[in-house]
C-alpha cells in the first residue's frame, strides 16, 4: 500500500525513510485510512526494536499522505528484511538474538494495547549489528476498552458450511487458526505468527499443525521445541503471554559439539569422565584389591610377632652352629 | 528466501487450495519439497534435460489433468494423487529416453508408464534416493544447524573422507562426527515423511 524512499533532511543532513501512500485500487480509501493509522500507531511507540516515526503529514501539492521514519540498513548499506536471509547461512545464535528482540518488541506493543497482526519475515528489518526491528504496522489494531479503532477490510470466510464476510488481516501462511476462522486477532494471534516465523527460520518449512515436523526442533542447540510448541498451540489460551519471559526459557541443550569436547576442552573431558559409572566401578575394584592386599600383608606380619612354639625351640637347639652347653660334672 | 515464490506451480497451488480447502501454506510446503526432489532425479537420470523445464512441464501437465477432471476424490487424497502423477511422469520420462536410446519412437505426450519390473524397480529406487537426498540437502541448506555441523557432515559423508581426517581437521572427537551424521539423517527422515504416499 506504500512505497518507501530514502530521503535526507536538508538542514540536518540525516537520512530517513519516507513511506508514501501509493495505492490506487478499489480499496484506496480504506487503505489510506490504514496508512495514516499506521503512522499514528508508530509515532507513539518507543522501543529499541521498533521503527520510530518522526513526522506524519499529507503533501499539499499532491495530497499524498506520508510519514518519515528511521532508516534501517544492514552492513551493505541497503535495507534488508529477514525475508532476504538465506536460511542455509543462518547461525542458530542469530535466531536466538532475533527471538529475544522480537519478544521484547511484541511484549511492548501488547502492553500498549496494540496487536501487530502481520508478523512475518518481510516485516522484520535487519540492523547492522545483526539485531532486528519490527516494522510495518499497516494492519495493526488498537485493542482494549475504549480504544477500538479497527479499520475493516472484509473477506469471505467459509466456516462450518456457512459463508460469511468478516475482517481478516495479515498474511495467510502466518495466521493463527482462529483468525483464519474469522475471529478477531488478539495478542495470542501475534504469538502464533511469531512461532510460525521462527519455525520457518529454523527448519526451512512452513508450520503445518498435525505433522511431526516439530520433532525437527529437537536437533538444535536451544529448547525451541518446548517454546514453539506452546506458541503454535491451536487454542489461543495455551499460547504463552506475556512474551517477556520466553527468551529466558529458551535454554541451551546439549549440542553435538558439546557431547565430546575438542582438544581445547580437555578439562571438561575429565569432568565428564569422572561422572561415568564404569570409572567409579573400576575405582572401587582397585580400592578393594588394595584393601585385600593390605590385609594379607598385615596378616603375614602379625605371624612373626607370635610367641615361639616348642617346634621353634627344637629347631633352634638342634642347629649345629648354635651354642651347646657342657655336661655338668665331667 | 521468498514466502510464496511466483513460479510455474502457482496455478497448480491455487487449484490444490480450491480442491482441498487446505491453506496455501500447506501447498507451498508440498511443492517446496517436491520441486528439488524432481530436479535431483532428473539431474541424476540424464543431463540432456533441464531440470527446471522438467518441473515446469510436470506441473503444467498436472494442471491439465486436474482441470480435465482427472482427479477422483473417492480414490484417495489430492496429495497422494499429485504424488502418484509426479512419479508417473518421471517414469514416462525415463521410458522415453530409454526408447530414444534404442532408436524407438515414443509419443511425447504418452505418460502411461509401461516398463519392465526391473526398470520400474530401478526408477523407484532412484526416486526414493532423490527424495532422500533432497531431504538431506534441505537439512544442510535450509535449516539453522550450525555451519560446523554442516561442514563436518559434508566432509565425512559426501566427500567420504576418513573419520580420523575429519576429526583432525575440525578438532572434534570421532563421536561428535557420528552424532552429527545421525542428527542430520534423523532430521532428513522427518522431512521425508512429508512426501505423500504414492498409489
Amino acid at each position: 500500500m506504500g512505497s518507501v524512499y530514502e530521503v535526507e533532511h536538508e538542514q540536518l543532513g540525516v537520512r530517513y525513510a519516507l513511506k508514501a501512500f501509493t495505492a490506487q485500487d478499489d480499496y484506496a480509501d480504506i487503505l489510506k485510512k490504514k496508512f495514516l493509522a499506521e503512522g499514528k500507531v508508530l509515532a507513539r511507540l518507543r522501543d529499541p526494536h521498533l521503527i520510530r516515526v518522526f513526522d506524519l503529514a499529507i503533501d499539499e501539492a499532491t495530497g499524498v499522505p506520508y510519514f518519515v521514519m528511521d532508516i534501517i540498513t544492514y552492513s551493505d548499506g541497503v535495507p534488508h528484511t529477514l525475508d532476504d536471509v538465506e536460511l542455509g547461512d543462518l547461525e542458530e545464535e542469530y535466531v536466538v538474538d532475533w527471538f529475544e528482540d522480537l519478544c521484547k518488541a511484541l511484549d511492548y506493543i501488547h502492553a500498549q494495547g496494540i496487536v501487530h497482526r502481520d508478523i512475518k519475515l518481510g516485516n522484520v528489518l535487519l540492523r547492522e549489528d545483526r539485531h532486528v526491528m519490527l516494522s510495518d504496522f499497516g494492519v495493526s489494531r488498537i485493542f482494549g476498552a475504549g480504544l477500538s479503532r479497527e479499520i475493516n477490510v472484509t473477506r469471505t470466510i467459509v466456516s462450518d458450511g456457512k459463508t460469511e464476510t468478516k475482517l481478516v488481516m495479515g498474511t495467510e501462511g502466518y495466521m493463527a487458526p482462529e483468525v483464519l476462522r474469522g475471529q478477531d486477532a488478539t495478542p495470542a494471534a501475534d504469538v502464533y505468527s511469531l512461532g510460525v516465523m521462527f519455525f520457518h527460520l529454523l527448519t526451512g518449512l512452513w508450520y503445518e499443525p498435525g505433522t511431526r515436523a516439530l520433532a525437527l526442533l529437537d536437533s538444535f542447540k536451544y529448547r525451541w521445541r518446548d517454546i514453539l510448541s506452546r506458541m503454535l498451540s491451536v487454542d489461543p489460551q495455551d499460547r504463552p503471554l506475556p512474551l517477556s519471559d520466553l527468551p529466558r526459557q529458551l535454554q541451551p541443550i546439549e549440542s553435538p559439539e558439546d557431547l565430546v569436547p575438542t582438544k581445547l576442552k580437555r578439562s571438561a573431558l575429565w569432568g565428564g569422565f569422572w561422572k561415568r559409572w564404569y570409572f567409579i566401578l573400576a575405582a572401587a575394584v582397585v580400592v578393594l584389591v588394595l584393601v585385600i592386599a593390605t590385609m594379607a600383608l598385615l596378616r603375614s606380619n602379625s605371624k612373626e610377632l607370635l610367641p615361639p612354639s616348642q617346634d621353634d625351640f627344637n629347631e633352634l637347639f638342634s642347629s649345629s652352629d648354635v651354642f651347646q652347653p657342657e655336661e655338668v660334672g665331667k | 528466501m521468498s514466502a510464496f515464490p511466483e513460479t510455474s506451480m502457482t496455478l497448480l497451488k491455487k487449484i490444490a487450495v480450491q480442491v482441498t480447502g487446505e491453506r496455501e501454506a500447506a501447498w507451498v510446503r508440498f511443492f517446496g519439497l517436491y520441486e528439488p526432489a524432481i530436479k535431483r532425479f532428473v539431474a541424476w537420470h540424464d543431463s540432456s534435460h533441464d531440470p527446471d523445464d522438467v518441473v515446469q512441464d510436470i506441473f503444467l501437465k498436472l494442471v491439465n489433468v486436474v482441470q480435465s477432471g482427472g482427479y477422483d476424490s473417492s480414490k484417495g487424497s489430492f496429495r497422494a494423487f499429485l504424488a502418484t502423477m509426479i512419479r508417473r511422469h518421471l517414469v514416462s520420462l525415463y521410458r522415453k529416453d530409454q526408447a530414444r536410446g534404442a532408436g524407438l519412437h515414443v509419443d511425447i505426450d504418452d505418460v502411461e508408464p509401461s516398463v519392465s519390473a526391473d526398470v520400474a524397480e530401478q526408477i523407484d529406487l532412484k526416486w526414493r534416493m532423490a527424495r532422500h537426498q533432497s531431504a538431506i540437502e534441505h537439512v544442510l541448506t535450509k535449516t539453522a544447524i550450525s555451519a560446523q555441523s554442516r561442514d563436518i557432515y559434508r566432509a565425512y559423508v559426501e566427500e567420504e573422507r576418513s573419520l580420523d581426517e575429519v576429526a583432525a581437521q575440525f578438532g572434534v572427537a570421532k563421536a561428535v562426527i557420528y552424532k552429527i551424521k545421525s542428527r542430520v539423517e534423523q532430521m532428513a527422515a522427518i522431512i521425508e515423511e512429508e512426501f505423500a504416499d504414492e498409489k
